[in-house]
């Protein structure tokens, strides 16, 4: 779906459960991507239509908040809530079963979709489930149906996402040797829990996390960490190329790898793997085969997820939650304190008071001035060396091989 | 260790008997037959046991000196083989006789390999070229020699020490009357522009599309990128391993057993130095251009492929 292309706008906007503000600032090069722009009203459209399960619709606002982030969360917060949709739905009288459901299904994920752009992961689980209830038996009666589309979500989550952690795991902690030093980016569930078990299984080794903004999410993993008792080092993407030649193993989290082996991730992972390959040092991703992705990426540009641009403003500047549109003239005057500009990565300008010309703060109101908050990034084949997962560890190359067994398996 | 049972040290027995009395076969076939023959002597009456009896056989096999290293992945073949055979098999009697069967079929087409491997790697040998080679490997002598029946070509082989089983190679090539130079491992680099391509075997070929081979082959793979010539891979499936090494320490450590070269006729070394002679290194994918294998001329990518449709 291209964003800039008004034909297909008007008709999204027509499907659209929740409506979102149109964006008054793009960035010409990423158009066609859905635009961020912050709603507070997200729920209200969707709770008058009236057709949209609350477990859906609290999920929908948790996506968009942030409060549930992170593939494999997201994805088992959409299953979850589906089960809850397919055990509550009762078809209207004298209708086919599982066609009624599909299209009620459908409805959810529009809104959710509203909310928050889907992973790919997620797609992959939405591809999933409508299978599944297209391929239903229809000589069962429906509480059957439900029964068994419940329990098979059940099972997805317990084999496809939870024994494949457990897996991963343990193929990716035996790949750290004595005396290591494991770079990781921002933050992976999966990352953080190999880190762990490596470490309570008795190996001596250094972690190094590597972390940029806007989210710095690279700092939560290294308070979890040192909480456990690990030897850690921080340090900002900018810093990275010094302490390189250090470093012995880099471990990665995935958001999706595709068919040919691209890895898509945490924006600034690219960047992080090209330095490591330049430097002899292998990449090591830790993907489960379920969020590997049947098509190809060959730029972060074509496929991408547009953040809220606010994030990009350091904090003590930013407009107390400003709704879209209503960005205030006079932002709440900050006290700046002398570390604030620093805490931007240095995109503040001399003038750091919220009110005058030329500050981040007021981007809405200077003409040429436009912010670019980017999710992901698109990280090539040659620059990854392996990829656990929970069939076993392969090259990259080998991501169409396990799609392909898996669909002719799916077949039978 | 008391836990290694009677079968297992059988097996181990087996394995050595074979590769004596039938040292054409290679390793790889002895280390099927002696599997096959650890199924045919077992008491086992239970899948599980079966299963257990290859596994200990198989550890028996792998802690032997000098055994391939992908005895490990073959032993993981036969128990995969079990699992899947046991759906459809009507009793265990069955389920035996079938995993007999596959293993005797499955030693017979190592041996047949290496011929077919040899008529598709040989006419990527140049008339007139030169082929620079390290080692001793039944697949790059029979692929060499069907090579010379139509044309002609010299070989330059690398001593390949610690064991210096480059000589074997040369032997027997010039008694085939294929013109042989002899150089030392140094000289590698040396004689590099004079080739126009690289040929090695395989210890085993691992889910990386990389190799183990004898000490000198990564070296030799280095100076052969280097100098753009192409660097080839001659092997058996049978060799496929499900290893995935990141570098050279992640490799089981393993020595050879012969004197250390530099140190004939020197004594042995003081205290302070030390004398290592690793016998196998690990050439990464990136080195190697293409393998011929019974399965066909694969890329390095494509061996992964392979082997996730061999387990899966």
């Amino acid at each position: 779906m291209q964003h800039d292309d008004k034909k297909s706008v008007a008709k999204l906007q027509k499907q659209q459960v929740a409506k979102r503000t149109p964006t008054q600032k793009e960035v010409p090069l990423f158009a066609h991507l859905p635009q961020y722009e912050k709603d507070t009203g997200l729920s209200a459209a969707a709770v008058a239509k009236g057709s949209i399960h609350p477990a859906v619709l609290r999920l929908g606002l948790q996506m968009a908040e942030g409060i549930i982030s992170g593939s494999n969360a997201r994805v088992v917060g959409m299953l979850r809530a589906f089960q809850q949709v397919i055990s509550d739905f009762e078809p209207p009288p004298a209708k086919v079963f599982s066609r009624e459901l599909d299209a009620c299904l459908k409805l959810q994920i529009q809104y959710l979709v509203d909310c928050r752009p889907q992973s790919m992961a997620m797609g992959n689980g939405i591809k999933w489930i409508k299978n599944k209830v297209t391929v239903a038996p229809p000589h069962l009666p429906d509480e059957k149906v439900k029964e068994m589309l419940v329990e098979s979500i059940d099972q997805f989550i317990a084999e496809k996402i939870h024994i494949a952690d457990e897996a991963i795991i343990a193929n990716a902690m035996s790949r750290i040797a004595p005396g290591d030093v494991v770079l990781v980016y921002a933050a992976s569930y999966v990352v953080e829990r190999v880190l762990l078990h490596a470490y309570q299984s008795g190996v001596t080794f250094r972690i190094l996390v590597a972390d940029a903004g806007p989210k710095f999410e690279g700092r939560d993993l290294m308070a979890r960490l040192l909480a456990a008792g690990l030897r850690c080092t921080y340090v900002n993407l900018h810093a990275l190329s010094y302490t390189m030649p250090e470093v012995t193993k880099l471990l990665l989290g995935a958001s999706s790898m595709l068919l040919n082996g691209t890895l898509v991730a945490r924006a600034g992972t690219a960047l992080v793997c090209m330095l490591a390959h330049s430097h002899g040092v292998p990449a090591l991703v830790c993907c489960e085969t379920y969020k590997f992705a049947e098509r190809v990426l060959l730029d972060s540009i074509c496929f991408n997820e547009l953040g809220d641009p606010d994030e990009l403003i350091p904090p003590p500047l930013r407009p107390a939650t400003g709704v879209a549109g209503s960005a205030p003239a006079t932002a709440p005057a900050p006290t700046a304190p002398p570390a604030a500009p620093a805490a931007g990565g240095g995109v503040t300008t001399a003038s750091a008071g919220g009110g005058g010309t030329g500050s981040v703060a007021d981007w809405r109101d200077i003409p040429r001035l436009k912010l670019l908050n980017l999710l992901y990034d698109a990280t090539p084949m040659k620059y990854l060396t392996m990829v656990v997962t929970e069939v076993g560890v392969i090259p990259p190359t080998s991501v169409p091989a396990v799609i392909r067994e898996a669909s002719a398996r799916e077949g039978v | 260790m008391p836990a290694v049972s009677k079968a297992a040290s059988k097996a181990a027995a087996a394995y050595t008997s074979f590769l004596a009395e039938d040292p054409v076969a290679g390793p790889s076939a002895a280390a099927i037959k002696a599997l096959t023959e650890s199924i045919k002597g077992s008491s086992a009456t239970t899948i599980m046991g079966l299963s257990e009896v290859l596994r200990e056989a198989g550890a028996a096999l792998s802690s032997l000196r000098d055994a391939p290293m992908s005895i490990a992945s073959l032993c993981e073949l036969f128990v995969r083989f079990i699992t899947r055979t046991a759906l459809e098999a009507r009793d265990f009697d069955d389920i035996r006789r079938l995993l007999i069967e596959r293993g005797e079929m499955l030693a017979r087409t190592t041996i047949e390999a290496r011929s077919k491997i040899a008529k598709i790697g040989a006419p990527f040998v140049d008339a007139g070229g030169v082929v620079l080679t390290l080692g001793y490997s039944r697949c790059v002598v029979a692929l060499l020699l069907a090579a010379a029946k139509t044309k002609h070509f010299s070989v330059i082989v690398a001593e390949s020490h610690p064991q210096g089983d480059g000589h074997t190679t040369a032997q027997q090539l010039a008694q085939a009357g294929v013109p042989v130079t002899m150089v030392e491992d140094a000289a590698v680099a040396y004689v590099m522009t004079r080739c126009q391509m690289v040929l090695c075997g395989a210890e085993a070929v691992l889910e990386s599309g990389g190799v183990i081979n004898k000490t000198g082959t990564y070296q030799m793979a280095i100076v052969a990128h280097a100098f753009k010539k192409p660097f080839y891979i001659a092997s058996e499936s049978t060799k496929f391993a499900r290893l995935f090494p990141l570098s050279q320490n992640d490799l089981p450590e393993h020595e050879s057993a012969r004197e250390h070269a530099a140190f004939v006729g020197r004594g042995p070394p003081p205290p302070p130095l030390i004398a290592e002679k690793p016998s196998r290194d690990y050439t990464p994918p990136n080195y190697v251009q293409l393998l011929f294998t019974d399965l066909g001329v694969l890329t390095p990518s494509a061996v992964s492929d392979e082997l996730i449709k061999l387990f899966d």
